[in-house]
């Protein structure tokens, strides 16, 4: 590929040389201009060390890193003659680092567009190192109690439990199949177009777009299997995924009418390497009957990870504008979408996330915008928009698997639980996974709103604005979150001119919202205890449904949390000073601060400052200085209660 | 818990024609991050506070040796230190361009970027220095 990138650019270049030595030939008259550029490039590396392959500091999108002596080479040709016209634009600096634009225009009737990038994106290589949480290292530990005592089904390494392989007792733990390859992808972008301008109907524009991205590389896929421990497996995937996008735009302009029209059909299609891996095998530890208490282990076979799901997208986009007079003007507009998981099409497994059909989510949006100049410095603008979501909805089956020998062999663990005198009816409640799944995107949501900017004195001019916004969820009380969201959205600002040279605007933004987002009995307590949290029932009954994750863990979750803000207030400020003809600054502002105080526990907060001041100064002529500095400021102030339950 | 992560950036340009066919531009780029999750504190579940007690304490404390101690929410402090991010980019370059009169031109780019990662974690040390220079011929016509 490499070589046939290489030959195709130094041909274009080969007939770029001798299309413009004939033409300069035939006719001295400039009707074309052009340049082009042939060079080299060296490149030098230090301070990476030979153990940090995935060392790449300041060079995440450096296509040359490693690479001694590379060749550059570029050009451009502007060419124009009796309606037709012609453009290049180029640069080859590495295989992976390309950019190409063009157009050719057939006397403005026809007139095609393309350009084509090619970027190299070094991506991490997690060393897993977070990943290691022993309790107990070196030999010597309690007999019996290493989840990694015995063979892993990984790396065919067996584990003893007080020889030079006992590792000790592990919470989480870790293999790296692969642990130098240095990951990276390579992102192609091709897009074209072709627009036709149809002489006798000047009002009416058709053109059909294409976009087609590629990623193509290896990346770093991982894996977590367990029990008792979690074993996090990384391992090396080659992918290659392609996105390609298609459609026409069509505008019509009629009188004080105009119409506009878009569609996109979207294919993403995924050719990845097909990861799988042998899960560990349920440990039994203290307790012999244990293999039904997963859903799938050794026992399973080899089970697939790291899949991307392909997909399929429709786009309707209408657009309409009248200008019903010299003053007021409505515009409207019509979004159609459908986005298809198209991967769940297979038989059903409940794993790879197959199950007979297509996962569809469909947008309906619609709204409208009326402005009106009632005065020469006053303007009002009247909007609105409804959004309709809908989402599959999902069944979820579960296989069971059962206990291998014991005294409940060949017992699901639903039955065991039967079997040791629980109650069926809590079994049901508590262990039954399988049902149907409501999707919470399932929404209607709709906003109006007024602005105004009203020009007070010539060189001052305000403006205002009021928005109201509502969410209603279909299945709230499925996913445990409010009902309907209401939010009032407050907006003031000021241009403010005190010469031509000092220019100030000053723009705030209040927001108001009720019931915001929010995940009702998620964590904990309202007071930020455990309570009742992780209780163990009967510890020496296994089969105590007390001891369950739902009635131990999810009934004892009290309290309601979120991330999200139900106050806004931000403030901006900008200011632009044009000194003298050779030296203008200018100095922005921005504060936001947002905060939760709704939900249980610790209030939800976020801080965050922006500013910077920009200098720019000729001070002589054919000399340009400039200089500025970015501030950046974020915090937020959360809470945490973590889950505390052993197997 | 908080998370707090803030930036500088320091820009500097200059250009400057020194003859009609010949030019020099100079950029300059300092950026420097840091970002940190601060105020993580559980206390140990367990007796003694220790979330690192060895096995030799446990057992004679009579507590069940192991399992327990691999869920002490304590651990999770450590995390805090993951979260570290202390970083300082140095990015600065410098290039001339000269046009001869017969339409032949030389250009030549310097380009200088250092990565000074103070606080690596699941990447490894990022550390890094590279330079870049390129030369190059171009025919105007």
């Amino acid at each position: 590929m490499k070589r046939i990138t290489y030959t195709l650019v130094m041909a274009v270049f080969a007939l770029a040389i001798i299309g413009a030595s004939v033409a300069a030939a035939e006719d001295e008259s400039a009707w074309y201009e052009g340049s082009l550029k042939a060079g080299t490039t060296w490149t030098a590396q230090g301070r990476l060390h030979a153990d940090e392959s995935g060392s790449k500091g300041g060079l995440e999108y450096n296509a040359l890193v490693g690479k001694r002596w590379t060749g550059v080479f570029g050009g451009d040709i502007n060419a124009e003659k009796d309606g037709w016209a012609i453009n290049f634009d180029g640069l080859y600096r590495d295989v992976n680092d390309q950019d190409y634009e063009g157009m050719l225009s057939l006397k403005r009737v026809v007139v095609y567009k393309a350009d084509y990038s090619r970027l190299y994106h070094r991506l991490g290589h997690d060393s897993l190192s977070n990943l290691e949480a022993h309790v107990f290292s070196g030999s010597g530990s309690a007999a019996g109690q290493s989840p990694r005592s015995g063979t892993d089904p990984v790396t065919g390494i067996t584990y003893d439990t007080g020889g030079a392989n006992t590792i000790g007792t592990a919470s989480v733990y870790h293999t790296d199949l692969d642990p130098t390859n240095q990951y990276a992808i390579s992102r192609q972008l091709f897009n074209h177009s072709v627009d036709f301008h149809i002489p006798q109907i000047p009002e009416l524009g058709i053109s059909f777009h294409h976009r087609y991205e590629q990623r193509a590389g290896d990346k770093q896929a991982m894996t977590n299997s367990k029990c008792r421990a979690c074993h996090i497996v990384s391992d090396t995937q080659q992918i290659k995924e392609i996105n390609n996008d298609y459609g026409p735009d069509v505008n019509l302009r009629i009188g004080t009418m105009a119409f506009s029209y878009s569609y996109r059909h979207r294919e993403f299609n995924v050719d990845n390497e097909d990861m799988e891996m042998l899960y560990n095998r349920t440990r039994n530890g203290t307790v012999e009957d244990f293999q039904n208490r997963v859903q799938y282990n050794d026992r399973t076979g080899e089970l697939p990870y790291s899949r991307v799901p392909e997909n399929r997208r429709d786009k309707h986009n209408a657009k309409f504008r009248w200008d019903v007079s010299e003053h007021t003007t409505l515009n409207a507009y019509y979004l159609y979408s459908s986005n298809e998981n198209i991967s769940t099409r297979g038989a059903y497994d409940a794993l790879t996330g197959n199950y007979d059909d297509t996962l569809r989510l469909k947008d309906n949006t619609f709204g409208g915008k009326i402005t009106t100049h009632v005065t020469h410095g006053l303007t009002i603008n009247i909007f609105g928009k409804y959004q309709a979501l809908d989402n599959s909805d999902v069944f979820v089956e579960k296989e069971e698997l059962e206990n291998e020998g014991g005294a409940d062999d060949g017992l699901t663990l639903a039955e065991a639980y039967v079997a040791h005198g629980a109650d069926p009816a809590e079994v049901e409640e508590y262990l039954e996974l399988e049902s149907e799944r409501v999707s919470g995107y399932d929404s209607n949501n709709f906003k109006i709103g007024l602005s105004a900017a009203w020009r007070v004195l010539r060189n001052l001019k305000l403006n205002g604005e009021y928005e109201f916004t509502k969410e209603n969820r279909d299945h709230y009380a499925h996913h445990h979150v409010p009902e309907s969201t209401k939010e009032h959205l407050f907006k003031f600002g000021a241009d403010y001119h005190f010469s031509h040279s000092l220019k100030f605007a000053l723009d705030t933004k209040f927001a108001f919202i009720d019931d915001a987002y929010r995940l009702n009995d998620a964590t904990c307590t309202p007071d930020g205890s455990y309570g009742e949290y992780g209780s163990k029932g009967d510890l020496d009954d296994y089969y105590d449904i007390e001891r369950a994750y739902g009635p131990a863990i999810y009934d004892k979750r009290t309290a309601d949390r979120s991330n999200r803000p139900d106050q806004i207030y931000e403030v901006k400020f900008k200011t632009y000073w044009n000194a003298m003809s050779m030296l203008n600054a200018n100095f922005h502002v921005k504060y936001r601060y947002s905060k939760n105080g709704e939900i249980d526990g610790r209030d939800w907060n976020n801080n965050f400052l922006m500013t910077g001041l920009n200098i720019m100064a000729n001070p002589i002529r054919n000399l340009t200085i400039s200089g500025g500095y970015t501030y950046m400021y974020d915090s937020y102030d959360s809470q945490y209660c973590i889950a505390i339950y052993d197997g | 818990m908080d998370y707090y992560s803030e930036a500088h950036s320091i820009v500097a340009n200059i250009a400057y024609q020194i003859l009609p066919n010949w030019s020099i531009t100079t950029d300059f780029n300092w950026t420097i991050g840091r970002g940190d999750i601060d105020k993580l504190d559980f206390d140990s579940m367990y007796p003694t506070g220790d979330a690192k007690l060895d096995a030799y304490t446990m057992t004679s404390a009579g507590q069940n040796t192991l399992q327990p101690y691999l869920y002490d929410v304590a651990y999770i402090n450590g995390i805090d230190k993951y979260s570290n991010l202390d970083y300082q980019q140095i990015d600065f370059s410098i290039s001339t361009n000269y046009m001869f009169d017969n339409g032949i031109g030389l250009g030549l780019n310097y380009y200088f970027t250092h990565f000074d990662d103070d606080d690596p974690y699941v990447y490894g040390d990022e550390d890094n220095t590279a330079q870049f220079l390129m030369g190059f011929v171009t025919y105007s016509f």
